[in-house]
């Protein structure tokens, strides 16, 4: 990889190593948009997210009805004036779907944010002292990776109440073991490169050498592991909400199932859009996910 | 280390786990908002009821020692009251167990078949045809929320179509020979066991045909070419057996999202195991119920997790001779 | 140079790769006869491997065998369809591999993966052919045969598993056996081992043998006839006494020369690595490592020539 040659001979924490690296870095990226960009599906996923994010920024201005009003005839098929029908309050639902955006994609961001900032953390460091705070560190990852943390997100969250910051922050709190994993496989492959030894031979300080020297060249695979977790903590959100344990104050896909069950036999339309939107964004993200994996670890044709 | 050894291990190593758990459970009642005796006794209980568990659970005694009164007490049985249903919670759980154990046995046996006979078969052409479209349905039911899919099943093949019912795991109300309600459960079983299977097989599939690519690769593949073996001997004889035994790891891992599946499917099928009984216990926030649902599930999984280990040892002869 | 078993003419197998076509077998010649044991020769990245897989026709896409001709018996390997070459696979050429521990299937029992080419070729049943298995065990040197033939490949040693590879290899007693570096991962004591069992067992069952390894001391213990294989090439092929005596290639000679021996006071190394089969040189691809390089090295490439006593060079420096 040429990032990591060139790494190898830049020693520097100055600024102009800084430039140097930013640089070098958007050079040696190169080689991976021309893989990202042959696969068809993980563009077309882009796009998608492009849109579902740029609906949910500007969805006061783009859409049609206040999703709250309750004006219209209740239950109406999809037709032209709303197209994607009435609920049982008489609200629009296409209105309700594009704010719904707004909450799905922030609590996805943020509680993948969360998840992945506590994981980069403990695997850094777990990968990087190795020993017993290694062990200590993975004992708590195969913790989690056992016991039903969405049972866990229901029993805390029906004792904490829903407001929509419990929510990020529970499923940022269960989330962070794989990333975790991820990075303190990193941390292990990565310790015994030449150019770390170099880096510590200079006399580097632990901080120094787990921030500015090994975590660049891990984060890679993190952006991958970044798109999955996104796309599960939508689908946890929206888990949450169909049982009843959304934020109230908040419109969101989930909910919208939840309520869509009563009526399932006469308004097929308030459960289905929903799913379909909750899909189609999850969908993105995992393909956005493995495209970004396929071009971090290209294969040749063999059999 | 022996295989007998190897047993002992694991078996151990469940221990703290599920003492893991029980401490979350026991944290989360002190730290929560609101006074601890609430999570136990329920919010409206009469003097005498507060009393009582007050001496059961120790809760005027230091924390430790509560920490302690609370972890005996499971290990006994107690895992408290159930506000709802005013009996013991371990009783209520146990009486829905099996039927949830039906729901969840059978989709991930298929989920497990399925996935795996597909992931073989499109390893066999990789970037075929074939190939192509089961990768795509492996993402796309990977990314689908099963709850979502289950509601849609229902409208088209219950509503719809009138070919499975809507809800519920027996007909009431008709009186039924043992064979016909054997069917009866099984019409009723199929759409909530396919919506579960087919969400989980996704991972299966992924899995096992990445697994067979790998083993396709190694070194003794070559060998194995070079005695004039046939393909599909070289494929099944040697490679697939060899590409398994990672997926028997794979199974363990994917037991919490089964029955994390299997709870909303319960909810969305009105069907009355364990995991229904957590939806009614959230809204009615009977918090007891909700802690041992908890632990008894995460207890599930270490068993299942343990006979997924053993299956693993037996079928590797690294682990067996060692 | 008369028929002999097997015959290579023009070898060339190109690998094409994200970063251009890499030749990694480009123009090789040799001929082995019956019962006798050929060493190829060369350093890491020269193309002895892949030589001996596109005998055996195990290329794998995108890999390909270009051109070039490989007669065994008369008929041309490259010629036959999948269908023939596996009942000559595993049957009348054989082949054993470098790494024991990741070349063995490790979910098999040794004495299964021994039958298995039994089964196939010589047609015995499945007990039939496990008792031949547990023979050919102890054939190859491994005592309690019948106890270590229930064993799985991680229970041997590293030693007793190339024996194992050995003897999945000469079960059928094939006509050629091509041993691709089967001492190189062995330790100083067992490679010895190993080596006599292999000229023991060549005298035996009289098949030939092609003996791919790096080394050039082995070499010398071994072979009838060697070939110096460089860069995708064959640049030296002669009896092993006039390779030894009258080396001519200067590659040759300063293989022979870096053999340690007892009283070196320091090692010979040839200068410079081999090229980046990417980036071959042109003319003759030793050039730049070589003391005489003259200017037509570096302008075209040499032949293989016959200069006579049966002695093949690809050099202009003949008469040295």
């Amino acid at each position: 990889m040429t990032k990591r040659e060139i790494n190898k001979r830049s020693f520097s924490g100055s600024k102009t190593g800084f430039m140097r690296k930013i640089t070098s870095f958007i050079e040696g990226s190169k080689d991976f948009w021309v893989r990202f960009r042959r696969n068809k599906f993980a563009l077309l996923a882009i796009v998608i997210l492009c849109l579902l994010s740029l609906l949910a920024i500007v969805a006061p201005i783009i859409s049609p009805y206040n999703p709250e009003q309750m004006i219209f005839d209740r239950f109406m098929s999809p037709n032209p004036e709303h197209p994607m029908g009435t609920d049982h309050m008489g609200r629009d639902m296409l209105s309700r779907m594009i704010w719904g955006t707004r909450i799905s994609l922030f609590v996805g961001f943020v509680s993948a944010g969360i998840s992945i900032t506590i994981g980069v953390l403990l695997g850094s460091i777990a990968g990087y002292y190795g020993g017993k705070i290694d062990d200590l560190i993975m004992r708590f990852v195969d913790f989690f990776l056992v016991i039903p943390t969405f049972f866990l997100i229901l029993l805390i969250i029906a004792m904490f109440g829903s407001s929509i910051w419990n929510i990020m922050f529970v499923i940022g709190l269960t989330a962070w073991p794989s990333t975790t994993r991820l990075i303190r496989g990193q941390f292990l492959s990565l310790k015994e490169q030449p150019f770390v030894e170099a880096e510590r031979a200079l006399g580097a300080s632990d901080h120094r050498m787990i921030f500015r020297c090994i975590l660049p060249n891990a984060i890679h695979p993190v952006l991958v592991n970044l798109s999955f977790r996104v796309g599960a903590a939508i689908i946890i959100e929206a888990g949450l909400s169909f049982l009843g344990l959304g934020d109230p104050r908040s419109i969101s896909w989930g909910m919208m199932l939840n309520t869509a069950q009563r009526f399932i036999r006469t308004a097929w339309w308030m459960a289905v859009f929903p799913g379909l939107f909750i899909s189609i964004a999850v969908l993105s993200f995992n393909l956005v996910g493995d495209g970004l994996n396929d071009a971090l670890n290209p294969r040749l044709m063999e059999r | 280390m022996t295989f007998k050894d190897y047993v002992f291990r694991r078996l151990v190593q469940m221990v703290p786990v599920l003492i893991g758990v029980l401490i979350i459970n026991f944290t989360l009642i002190h730290i929560a908002p609101g006074d601890p005796a609430s999570y136990l006794a329920g919010m409206e209980a009469p003097v005498a009821l507060v009393e009582r568990l007050r001496i059961e659970w120790g809760l005027d005694k230091p924390l430790y020692q509560q920490l302690f009164i609370y972890l005996s007490n499971f290990f006994r049985g107690n895992l408290g009251d159930s506000f709802r249903y005013r009996q013991p919670v371990l009783k209520v759980i146990l009486e829905r167990l099996p039927t949830t154990l039906v729901l969840t046995i059978s989709a991930f046996v298929v989920s497990v078949l399925l996935g795996v006979a597909l992931g073989v078969t499109s390893s066999k052409r990789p970037f075929s045809f074939f190939d192509g479209i089961t990768t795509t349905f492996s993402v796309v039911f990977y990314s689908i929320p099963v709850f979502w899919l289950g509601i849609v099943f229902i409208l088209v093949f219950s509503l719809r179509f009138d070919i499975f019912p809507v809800q519920g795991v027996h007909t009431v109300g008709i009186e039924m020979n043992f064979f016909d309600s054997i069917l009866d459960l099984i019409w009723h079983l199929f759409l909530p066991m396919m919506t579960l299977a087919l969400v989980n097989l996704a991972s299966y599939c992924r899995f096992t045909r990445a697994s067979m690519l790998e083993e396709l690769r190694k070194d003794y593949i070559i060998t194995a070419r070079s005695k004039g073996l046939s393909e599909n001997t070289v494929f099944y004889t040697h490679a697939l057996k060899n590409a398994l035994i990672p997926v028997i790891t794979i199974m363990g891992l994917r037991l919490p999202y089964l029955f994390a599946g299997s709870l909303l499917i319960e909810t969305v099928f009105a069907w009355p195991g364990i995991g229904r009984l957590m939806y009614l216990s959230i809204l009615s926030r009977d918090y007891p119920t909700l802690m041992g649902n908890f632990a008894i599930t995460s207890l599930l999984i270490l068993l299942s997790n343990f006979i997924t280990d053993m299956i693993y040892a037996s079928v590797d002869p690294r682990i067996r001779y060692e | 140079m008369s028929e002999g078993l097997l015959r290579v003419k023009g070898l060339k197998t190109y690998f094409p790769t994200l970063s251009g076509i890499v030749k990694a077998v480009d123009g090789v010649e040799f001929t082995i006869q019956k019962e006798k044991i050929v060493g190829l020769v060369g350093e890491s990245g020269s193309g002895k491997s892949v030589t001996a897989l596109s005998i055996m026709r195990l290329i794998r896409p995108p890999g390909k065998i270009v051109d070039g001709e490989v007669l065994f018996e008369g008929s041309n390997l490259l010629e036959k369809s999948e269908y023939e070459m596996r009942s000559i696979r595993g049957g009348k050429i054989a082949m054993c591999f470098q790494d024991p521990m990741t070349y063995l299937n490790p979910v098999m029992k040794v004495v299964d993966q021994i039958a298995e080419p039994l089964i196939l070729h010589q047609n015995l049943t499945p007990s039939e052919a496990a008792k031949e298995a547990v023979e050919m065990i102890s054939l190859v040197g491994i005592p309690h045969s019948s106890e270590r033939a229930q064993d799985y490949p991680h229970q041997l040693s590293g030693g007793m598993r190339q024996r194992i590879l050995l003897a999945i290899a000469l079960s059928c007693n094939p006509k050629l056996l091509i041993a691709d570096e089967p001492t190189t991962s062995l330790d100083v004591i067992v490679q010895g081992q190993m080596l006599k069992l292999i000229k023991e067992l060549q005298r035996r069952l009289k098949n030939s043998l092609l003996f791919i390894t790096h080394d050039m001391g082995i070499i010398a213990h071994l072979c009838d006839r060697v070939a110096v294989m460089y860069a995708g090439k064959i640049l030296e092929y002669a009896d092993m006494e006039s390779i030894f005596e009258k080396p001519l290639h200067p590659y040759t000679q300063a293989l022979i020369r870096s053999i340690p021996r007892i009283g070196m006071k320091r090692f010979q190394v040839i200068k410079g690595m081999v090229p980046n089969p990417l980036d071959l040189p042109p003319g003759c691809r030793f050039h730049p490592r070589c003391p005489y390089a003259k200017s037509i090295c570096r302008e075209e490439e040499p032949e293989l020539l016959d200069i006579g006593d049966n002695h093949f060079l690809s050099c202009y420096l003949k008469d040295r």
